[in-house]
């Protein structure tokens, strides 16, 4: 038993400590290189953490904030959305999204039914799926405990409280289920894509001989319909559509 | 008579054309000072391919080969001539050889002949020089007669077009003056057909069109020109490098002798009929300029594009306005230069002010240079009442000639804005702006813990999500579990314990029976009251501490138990209550309580059963 426990011990230090150890030296030298207006030193530092496999927002945050003093607003936007997908609503990461989409060159109308989509985008990305699962953990157990209450207590007036708190707490688990499952697909589909490279030809049919339709420019965001490795099938807002090459922008 | 001369003339022309070769080559001089400026032309009559002439190796080559060409029709015949002239100087003493030139007329090929020209030791004076050359062609038109001709034929040297440019270097925005002039030594009677050539990379301002062309005298390389200023531009470079100005064409109408006889008595008394107007096609040669950029350093930060030397000035109609009311801001400008070209003032007003567009007239002259005035009138309406002073109306230019920006200062212009009415706010609404927002440049980078996670971890719907979502489920459902067991026991427990209730009352009055007969009344008189709280007890799932009296009475009538009853049952309790503390006290029968108490019980089983 007292070796299984230093062996559990061992494990969880290994576990926390080596992704750490490396990406704290990287992240020290991309903030040096930032503070000192290295731009692509910074870039690439960050990349090396990504390609560790550890992610967070204020990672993708970080290498917008980089991709963008380095001029690539494509990328700098790119990477915002990627930041906002795993913590919708943050001030920062809101403000230098609206700043670099200032700088796009692309003014494409839209034709969605703005309020209603904004309400449940607003609603879902309200908060992240993690803060979704902690409400629906919390709501489950605040939902059992006044039941609990509801069944034991002899007082008529605690009972009552018992039991339509307890109601109110069975609706929000279920509400944040739904809605975590909602914010979920969001994260896990592919669903847009912004252009990273300064302009690009949006072509009829997947392949270069099919005629361009028409060109978009660096730091657009289209809907994706259909993607594979070489070729995705974009839309725009105002609702045309075509295909342009994977490798010319970044999908989330 | 008349005819026979005719046909003699007819003869003497026909034979001279056939004396004169087609293609012939001619000097202006065979005998020159060196460095002295001369002509050279091969002139080739009716139409050749492949025309090709000697170098120059020992000359000098000051101008061309510039080409012309012309046409005439006399009485009904076609000639067209084409001229290659060159303006040529030695570059030593010596005598030289002008070869031959070339040229392909049909299948035959057609040669000029060799010129040999002697240069001269320069003349020290150059008017003597120009007096000798002009003595000398003189000479040359009497000495020869055929040369007589060649002065009757309009040649590059007679005719031709310059163009002059002020500068070969320049600032952009800086003014140029361009001026085409043509030279003749021919009766020149008009033009006609002008191409002007696109002034590709300029602004032109051509300088009033309807100025009466006058003829002047020019000595050119000591000899008299007529000459025309007939077009005069104002350029101004829009673009930085080398700029061309292209070439301009025209049509010269030419007076020129006929070498026919007048036709009757009056035209050769009148002199009329020797005459001939022809046109003469005649071509400039491309300009090159090269135009700077302006310096970068020194460029005052509200430099408009003005190029020149201007003068400023600025002032309000009013110097109190309400606010909301308008006022009217009157910049105008003076000077010379490209004043058309310049933009409107950026007005550096504070931000309550609400600027129009202004109005701009212009007043512009183009003689002599482009110069002129240009007002700015500028509506404002002040939004904010408050002292102002507007006193950085600055206007800077670049001055050519002192090659560097200068920066006239705004007067201080004082401005007082009173309270408005609130009405005229109303009208205009001054939503032009919203608010202005405060971050033009992006958040800085977050530093600290990145809180980094595994790539696609996540919590929501992991193993960890759902056990802790099962954990409470089921420790809920095994808290909802325990107790509903623990209430069905108690339950359970209750029932036995009533029906048991009587057996128990009973055994425990057995006990009490044995105390009776034994005449040990303390003990029976407990026993007795023993018995009937345990029933009770038992009965209504009361433990011994409740069993107040209010407490039996109460339940005994909750369970439809009469009053009677529980009156008995009362009164029994405190009888053997009393008896018990007090028992020798006790004066009644031990029996008749016995039978009372087990009377009561029965009584109490029958009527709880209903």
């Amino acid at each position: 038993m007292k070796r299984f426990k230093h062996i559990l011990i061992l494990l969880v230090a290994l576990i926390a400590s080596v992704p750490s150890i490396a990406n704290t030296e990287l992240q020290v030298r991309a903030e040096k290189a930032y503070s000192e207006k290295k731009y692509k030193e910074a870039i690439t530092a960050y990349q090396s953490i990504l390609k560790e496999g550890a992610v967070s927002y204020k990672l993708y945050y970080n290498l917008g904030n980089a991709y963008y003093k380095n001029n690539e607003l494509g990328k700098a936007i790119y990477n915002y959305e990627l930041a906002n997908k795993l913590r919708p609503n943050n001030e920062d990461i809101k403000t230098n999204l609206r700043i670099a989409n200032e700088k796009t060159l692309d003014d494409i109308e839209s034709k969605e039914n703005f309020f209603l989509g904004a309400l449940k985008s607003g609603l879902v990305n309200s908060l992240s799926t993690t803060g979704w699962a902690w409400l629906s953990i919390g709501s489950l157990i605040g939902c059992f405990a006044l039941a609990l209450l509801f069944f034991i207590s002899k007082n008529i007036a605690l009972k009552r409280l018992g039991f339509f708190v307890s109601i109110l707490c069975l609706i929000s688990f279920i509400g944040s289920m739904v809605l975590g499952y909602a914010a979920l697909n969001n994260k896990q589909q592919t669903k847009f894509a912004i252009i990273t490279i300064r302009e690009t030809k949006i072509h009829e049919e997947p392949n270069t001989t099919s005629e361009s339709k028409f060109s978009l420019h660096e730091g657009t965001k289209v809907k994706v319909l259909e993607t594979n490795p070489d070729w995705t099938n974009i839309k725009l807002e105002n609702g045309n559509e075509g295909w342009v090459k994977t490798t010319e922008v970044g999908l989330f | 008579m008349i005819k026979r001369l005719y046909i003699f003339f007819l003869f003497v022309s026909s034979w001279a054309i056939a004396q004169n070769p087609p293609f012939y080559s001619q000097v202006s001089k065979t005998k020159v000072a060196v460095g002295e400026v001369f002509q050279v032309a091969f002139t080739l009559e009716g139409q050749g391919t492949n025309l090709t002439y000697p170098n120059f190796k020992e000359f000098n080559v000051y101008s061309g080969p510039n080409q012309s060409q012309s046409m005439s029709m006399v009485n009904g015949n076609f000639s067209q001539s084409t001229t290659i002239s060159l303006f040529i100087a030695a570059k030593k003493e010596g005598k030289f050889t002008i070869g031959p030139a070339t040229v392909m007329v049909g299948n035959q090929k057609l040669e000029t002949k060799a010129i040999i020209i002697e240069a001269i030791a320069a003349n020290n004076q150059q008017q003597s020089g120009n007096a000798q050359s002009n003595a000398n062609q003189q000479q040359q038109q009497t000495q020869t007669p055929e040369k007589n001709q060649y002065a009757s034929e309009i040649s590059g040297e007679d005719l031709f077009v310059r163009t002059f440019l002020s500068k070969t270097k320049c600032y952009l925005g800086e003014q140029l003056t361009l001026t085409q002039k043509v030279y003749s030594r021919v009766d020149l009677r008009g033009f006609q057909n002008v191409k002007f050539p696109q002034y590709n990379g300029f602004w032109s301002q051509q300088e009033d069109a309807n100025k009466q062309v006058n003829l002047q005298q020019e000595n050119v390389n000591g000899v008299m020109y007529y000459v025309a200023e007939y077009h005069k531009v104002f350029l101004f470079p829009q673009q930085a490098g080398n700029l061309t100005v292209a070439p301009v064409e025209l049509e010269c109408i030419v007076r020129k002798q006929t070498k026919r006889q007048p036709r009757n008595i009056f035209e050769q008394f009148f002199g009329s009929g020797g005459y001939e107007d022809i046109t003469v096609k005649v071509k400039s040669k491309a300009v090159k300029v090269e135009v700077i950029e302006l310096p970068t350093e020194g460029k005052p930060e509200n430099f408009s594009g003005a190029v020149g030397n201007f003068s400023y000035k600025a002032e309000i109609n009013k110097e109190q306005v309400k606010a909301n009311d308008a006022f009217n801001l009157k910049i105008t400008l003076n000077g010379k230069g490209n004043i058309k070209l310049v933009e409107p003032l950026k007005l550096n007003l504070p931000e309550s002010f609400e600027v129009y567009d202004p109005k701009v007239n212009e007043n512009i002259k183009t003689s002599g240079g482009v110069s002129g005035s240009k007002t700015y009138d500028y509506l404002i309406i002040p939004r904010e009442k408050g002292e102002y002073v507007l006193n950085n109306l600055n206007f800077s230019f670049f001055d050519t000639e002192k090659k560097q920006y200068v920066t006239l200062p705004s007067p201080d212009i004082k401005l007082t804005v009173l309270e408005g009415d609130a009405s005229s706010a109303q009208i205009i609404t001054p939503t032009k702006k919203g608010v202005k927002e405060g971050e033009n440049d992006i958040r800085y980078i977050k530093t600290g813990n990145l809180n980094l996670k595994k790539e696609g971890e996540e919590f929501f719907s992991s193993l960890t999500h759902y056990l802790l979502l099962i954990i409470p489920t089921l420790l809920f459902a095994g808290t909802l579990f325990a107790i509903r067991q623990h209430i069905k026991a108690n339950s359970n427990l209750m029932a036995v314990r009533e029906r048991k209730a009587a057996k128990i009352a009973k055994q425990q009055l057995v006990i009490a029976e044995k105390h009776m007969k034994s005449n040990n009344k303390d003990l029976f008189f407990t026993e007795v009251l023993n018995a009937l709280h345990k029933y009770i007890g038992n009965k209504f799932g009361l433990s011994i501490v409740d069993l107040s009296k209010e407490k039996i009475s109460e339940m005994l009538l909750s369970r439809n138990v009469t009053d009677a009853t529980t009156k008995n049952v009362i009164e029994t309790l405190n009888t053997c209550e009393y008896a018990k503390y007090a028992p020798s006290a006790v004066t009644g029968d031990l029996q008749k309580v016995y039978h009372d108490t087990v009377e009561l019980i029965s009584q109490i089983e029958e009527q709880i059963k209903k």
